[in-house]
């Protein structure tokens, strides 16, 4: 704790097991149409045919972006958490820098899927009263820590409502 | 002090007559819809005769099964006729009362009461349409008491009051755009009504209507739209009429209303930010409104809306009254300083902007050039001028314990002053190109409502944005 830290390699694979994910969710559609453009009438077949090809352009190009952005977001998604702030640090080109007193958090959400459970991993949600932020996934334990360490100055700081 | 369950005041009937009404107000029209071809009137006649009946029946049995008391703890509210329901409100879970009197009330010595919670729903959590007038003070006189929980240690207990006078009052309603939704809104009716109309009596007014000729089209629009901007200042008027705040032991109240007097009371401990608020034509006459960013768990509609502490103000006035109701908050004099990569960055989006919007505009209306012409006029103002005053007004300062920050939303000018033990959490933007260019943008989280407030500036200065940051983290 205490330094600029990234998210546990791990989440790479969570990423790249999302990004096949949507992949196959856009490939079925697509095979859908596929199918539907053989049994239409001749009338329907040209534009079924148009729109089954663009669609599979585009999940193709979709999942090589995805798969492309994963070290990227990797390596420009920074947090770092000191006994009063949580920051979170995004992006390279476009930089987003959140910085949450600890002070001011309502709630922590851990939660955690089956890929995250895979890794032991968990997703991270910080909640204050105006809107919530989210770490794409800590290391069980480190979360723990965090969780940890929000409640005990949680108790110190005052209710101010 | 614990007093016997009571009916509402008769004269409570009104009230529930016009809610019957206004529930009953869609069935009504889909009725009349459905029996608009037959001629018949015996038909029309059954038909109002069970609508009245209907109406006053309903009216009457909410009535009679609505019920309060008053105990030493609580407020219980009993109503319902099949579902019966039994509402208990404890003194300490009352965040405040609002007092809204008609003025039919006044002769009676009776008040209209909205008692709002710390509960989780939309509306007030209890009104009470018709009770005497010495009831608010009963209840604060309960909620103080010793049984309930006062954190209040040392209440202030000077009084401090402000009122509008009514040549502010006659500027603020001069100026006011509110006219603009309600023309919307009539549209929206008139839209729909299109369809409900006869067929047969719409072409027949269409045509009478186009015989007219288009200049005297556009001047019975003009009037239609005078008419309106009319009734809104009357309503406003009527509305904000002796608009008065006053302040006592840490607690605000606002009195205002011509036909309905309505007083609301407010903490100081809920509110967030202060924001002195100013559209271009209200900055060109030196009046602002003052606004609060407050926490509340319920108000009706929209939950994101702030409390006008003071509805109008001339520009020379506001240092007074900041020291006089926020002593606490610093009075500096903004002045920034915009940089030339701001107006660059401004300009640039709303070029962007203008050239797609012009560019739908003539393809769209091509055949129509003189139209086309002042709507891309239009558009330029529409887009440019908004982009200027964003880049003069854009500045975040730090003055102690308070960011003050300026920013600019369409031609609005809002100054807002937020504690840094009230800011949620800190939002910096930035990108490779801005920092080149030493630039960035800051968004800053409020608590409001129930939900959140959000106070955006972008494109300053990448020090200034810094020193806020510092100031946050120390």
């Amino acid at each position: 704790m205490n330094q600029i830290e990234k998210l546990p390699r791990e989440i790479k694979f969570i990423w790249r097991l999302n990004a096949y994910l949507d992949f196959t969710f856009l490939l079925l559609v697509t095979v859908g149409i596929f199918i539907w453009q053989l049994l239409a009438p001749i009338g329907m077949k040209q534009p079924l045919t148009w729109s089954f090809i663009v669609l599979l352009i585009i999940s193709i190009i979709t999942l090589l972006i995805e798969l492309a952005l994963v070290n990227y977001h990797w390596n420009f998604w920074t947090y770092l958490i000191d006994e009063r702030h949580v920051e979170l640090h995004h992006g390279f080109f476009f930089r987003k820098q959140t910085i949450i007193p600890i002070a001011r958090v309502q709630n922590v959400t851990l939660k955690q899927g089956p890929f995250l459970r895979l890794k032991n991993l968990q997703k991270v949600e910080i909640v204050t009263a105006a809107g919530s932020s989210k770490i794409d996934g800590l290391l069980s334990s480190q979360a723990d820590v965090l969780k940890e360490l929000i409640m005990k100055l949680a108790q110190e700081a005052q209710n101010d409502l | 002090m614990t007093s016997k369950t009571q009916h509402l005041h008769p004269i409570a009937l009104i009230f529930f007559f016009y809610s019957a009404f206004k529930n009953a107000i869609f069935p009504i029209i889909i009725t009349i819809v459905g029996i608009a071809n037959t001629k018949k009137n015996t038909v029309w006649l059954i038909m109002v005769f069970a609508v009245a009946v209907i109406i006053l029946l309903m009216t009457f049995l909410k009535y009679i099964t609505f019920t309060y008391q008053i105990t030493a703890s609580e407020i219980i509210i009993k109503s319902g006729l099949f579902e019966k329901k039994i509402n208990h409100i404890p003194y300490d879970r009352i965040q405040n009362i609002t007092t809204n009197q008609w003025f039919f009330l006044k002769p009676f010595n009776l008040t209209e009461l909205e008692i709002e919670t710390a509960g989780h729903s939309n509306k007030a959590e209890v009104q009470l349409q018709a009770v005497p007038n010495t009831l608010k003070q009963e209840i604060d006189q309960l909620r103080k008491s010793p049984t309930s929980v006062n954190i209040d240690a040392t209440p202030n207990e000077s009084t401090n009051s402000y009122a509008i006078t009514w040549n502010e009052l006659l500027k603020f309603s001069f100026t006011s755009s509110a006219f603009l939704s309600g023309l919307l809104v009539v549209l929206a009716i008139y839209g729909k009504l299109q369809h409900v109309i006869n067929e047969q009596i719409y072409r027949t007014a269409a045509n009478e209507f186009s015989h007219l000729g288009l200049l005297i089209a556009i001047v019975l629009v003009v009037i239609v739209l005078l008419l309106f901007y009319l009734a809104s200042v009357l309503v406003l008027i009527s509305q904000y009429y002796h608009f008065q705040v006053t302040e006592t032991a840490n607690n605000f109240e606002m009195t205002r209303g011509l036909f309905q007097a309505k007083k609301t009371s407010l903490s100081r401990k809920r509110i967030q930010a202060v924001i002195i608020k100013q559209t271009l034509l209200r900055n060109w006459l030196q009046i602002a409104t003052i606004q609060l960013v407050i926490i509340s768990n319920s108000s009706q509609g929209d939950t994101e809306k702030n409390i006008v502490i003071m509805p109008v103000i001339k520009v020379s006035k506001i240092d007074k009254f900041m020291q006089k109701f926020f002593s606490d908050i610093p009075i500096i004099k903004i002045d920034p300083h915009p940089l030339f990569w701001t107006f660059y960055y401004n300009l640039r989006n709303a070029t962007i902007f203008f050239l797609v919007t012009a560019a739908l505009t003539i393809w769209l209306l091509h055949n129509f050039i003189w139209l086309w012409a002042i709507l891309i006029v239009v558009e330029l103002i529409f887009w440019y001028i908004p982009a200027i005053l964003t880049s003069q007004r854009a500045q975040a300062k730090i003055e102690k314990d308070f960011l003050i920050v300026q920013n600019n939303h369409f031609m609005t000018k809002s100054l807002t002053y937020v504690p840094k033990n009230k800011i949620q959490f800190i939002e910096k933007k930035t990108s490779i190109w801005l920092k080149k260019r030493h630039l960035a943008g800051v968004t800053i989280y409020l608590r409001s409502g129930n939900t959140q407030h959000k106070i955006k500036v972008n494109y300053i200065a990448i020090d200034e944005i810094n020193h806020v940051l510092d100031w946050y983290k120390e």
